[in-house]
């Protein structure tokens, strides 16, 4: 990797972030994201001011607070988790935190595969990718892409986190602000890192195709039909001999779907295993995409 | 040969069933204004992409710069293009764009500021230089895209249909701006379907149909003018016998719907082109006809008409 190499690559991700900031393209994804945490947020409090509500009727004049000490929530998340230990830490964690953490690892690959698609295929479509490639190389150009769209999907998760920081705040009064905060300091690299695989995914459809359109089908249908696959591949009647498991399993594991529960717990084997897969995969997501771009007319 | 800028060797290039390029040879001279010269669908345009390195030829080979094949990171700065139809992104400013794609060619951020500006000035877009590209007009995103080609000093400057779209006053201050780049002894090389544009200001021209060159050199020896003279006539006697008297060892004919004789010489040392058009004037002048005008060689126009 040469200086040149190095400075193309950073000059082509400010660009990128330039003018996602000029055509309001970052603007849509703040607010998005925005929206989808407030409304999070907003939709945790009031369940669990529900049913603080429904607690207290039933035990007239007893309070029951769904907090982190609570028996109610204990038991709520004991019965999800089954491992111990982990039950422990998402215990230990304030639960805005908890359902912050789960909202957007679950969700937000959604919304990076609909948004990031079409990042190189539309200046394919329009040729403006001509401009830059007689001035740089395929590989610079795309990996300049890439980050410039990591860099403004950090800035979309710190904006959730954000929304979803502010409307606890202001509907549960200010309770356990610190704890939330570095909850969410702490969940926030690990939101980047499990969205890392789908902005690979997303590059790649983008890299594949030549309109924003069908980079974002590819996109969001290649990823319903990787999810597919992902949930297949935990039912055990299709496991039928030790190939079919392991082909399975191999199948799973090349989907960037089902690496979020090591996330969740960053903690022992694996949260490092799913850490390094998520960006192997990113690796392999990339890789293939510019393997198809380096060849292709644009 | 280490003189040619660049240099197609049978390049070949399909898309689905048209064949754009069909075994494309030509070679283009360092220092030259190359014109490429071709009706719609003749492959100037895959030709123009395959040495920018946007598209793969399907066989054959390019050499630019003495490179094999286009590489940015070994050409950067060295080649500057405009790209035919190629959008630029409509939120950003023209002096954005110019300065992102100056930084790219390796300039530092004040370099590409100054190249910047001086090229917005020189295709008449200073005062454009904070507008979006989506508030300009046609021509000025013409004249925007061509600037972006002269940032630097490109020894290589490839103008896809540079005119396109612009009007007569944007036309001939872009001709003034490539005669000053032919001055500096840089490479040029343009399409257009203007062959009266390109006749004016390229030394050396190819004729492309069907995605292979079926005539290129000079443009004086392509257009006949060191061994063709045609001198039109007014109305009144047309005594073309007495030329042929004058000049018995060249050929001359009449055209009578045009009133034009043509004649075809031999150059020799002592005997170009003006010596014929002397002892052609006098043999009609003296015998009473009357001369409305007097040109070397065939117009580009007549000879792609004849070609293609």
């Amino acid at each position: 990797m040469t200086p040149s190499f190095l400075r193309d690559t950073t000059l082509v991700a400010r660009f990128e972030i330039a003018e996602a900031v000029r055509s309001k393209l970052l603007l849509v994804m703040l607010l998005l994201f925005l929206g989808a945490g407030s409304l999070g947020a907003w939709g945790f409090t009031k369940a669990v001011q529900r049913i603080e509500q429904e607690a207290s009727s039933v035990v007239p004049g007893v309070s029951v607070k769904i907090d982190r000490s609570s028996p109610l929530y204990r038991n709520l998340i004991q019965r999800f988790v089954h491992d111990p230990a982990k039950a422990e830490y998402f215990l230990s964690l304030p639960p805005i935190v908890f359902f912050y953490a789960w909202a957007s690892l679950g969700f937000m690959p959604w919304l990076v595969l609909f948004l990031s698609a079409e990042t190189i295929a539309s200046e394919v479509s329009s040729r403006g990718i001509r401009y830059s490639l007689l001035r740089t190389g395929r590989l610079p150009y795309a990996l300049g892409k890439m980050a410039g769209q990591a860099v403004i999907l950090a800035g979309a998760a710190a904006a959730a986190a954000l929304a979803y920081y502010a409307v606890s705040w202001k509907l549960l009064g200010g309770v356990e602000a610190g704890g939330i905060a570095r909850g969410m300091l702490c969940y926030w690299p690990l939101i980047l890192l499990h969205n890392l695989p789908f902005l690979a995914w997303a590059l790649f459809a983008s890299m594949a195709t030549a309109s924003a359109n069908l980079s974002r089908i590819l996109s969001l249908g290649g990823a319903v039909v990787l999810a597919i696959l992902s949930a297949l591949s935990g039912w055990s009647f299709l496991q039928r001999g030790p190939v079919s498991a392991g082909l399975w399993k191999l199948a799973s594991f090349l989907t960037p779907f089902g690496h979020a529960g090591g996330l969740e717990y960053p903690r022992g084997t694996p949260f490092w295993t799913d850490a390094a897969t998520c960006l192997g995969l990113s690796l392999l997501y990339f890789g293939a995409g510019y393997a198809l771009l380096r060849r292709r007319d644009v | 040969m280490p003189d040619a800028a660049l240099r197609f060797t049978d390049v070949r290039k399909r898309f689905g069933k048209t064949e754009a390029l069909a075994g494309l040879t030509l070679e283009i001279p360092r220092g030259s204004f190359f014109g490429l010269i071709g009706p719609n669908g003749a492959g100037k345009t895959t030709a123009f992409s395959i040495a920018c390195g946007f598209l793969k030829p399907d066989a054959g080979g390019i050499e630019i710069l003495g490179e094999p094949g286009f590489d940015p990171a070994r050409l950067k700065g060295r080649v500057g293009a405009s790209p035919q139809d190629a959008a630029l992104g409509r939120e950003t400013r023209c002096l954005e764009h110019l300065v992102y794609f100056a930084r790219l060619q390796g300039m530092t951020a004040a370099e590409a500021r100054r190249q910047a500006e001086r090229v917005l000035a020189e295709v008449g877009l200073s005062d454009r230089a904070a507008s979006r590209v989506k508030a300009l007009s046609h021509g000025m995103l013409r004249r925007l895209a061509v600037g972006q080609a002269l940032l630097g000093t490109p020894e290589l400057v490839l103008l896809d249909e540079p005119t396109s779209g612009l009007d007569p006053r944007n036309v001939h201050e872009l001709r003034e701006l490539l005669r000053g780049i032919r001055a500096e002894g840089r490479t040029v090389v343009v399409s257009s379907h203007n062959l009266h544009e390109l006749e004016m200001l390229c030394d050396h021209v190819a004729f492309l149909s069907r995605g292979v060159s079926i005539a290129a050199g000079p443009t004086e020896t392509l257009t006949g003018k060191g061994e063709e003279v045609e001198i039109a006539l007014g109305q009144g006697p047309a005594p073309v016998e007495s030329v042929r008297r004058a000049l018995p060892e060249d050929q001359v004919a009449w055209d009578e719907a045009r009133r034009v004789v043509r004649i075809s010489f031999t150059p020799l040392p002592g005997r170009q082109a003006e010596e014929v058009i002397g002892a052609a004037a006098r043999a009609l002048l003296d015998a009473g006809a009357r001369i409305a005008g007097v040109r070397r060689g065939r117009t580009l126009e007549q000879k792609f008409l004849e070609m293609t």
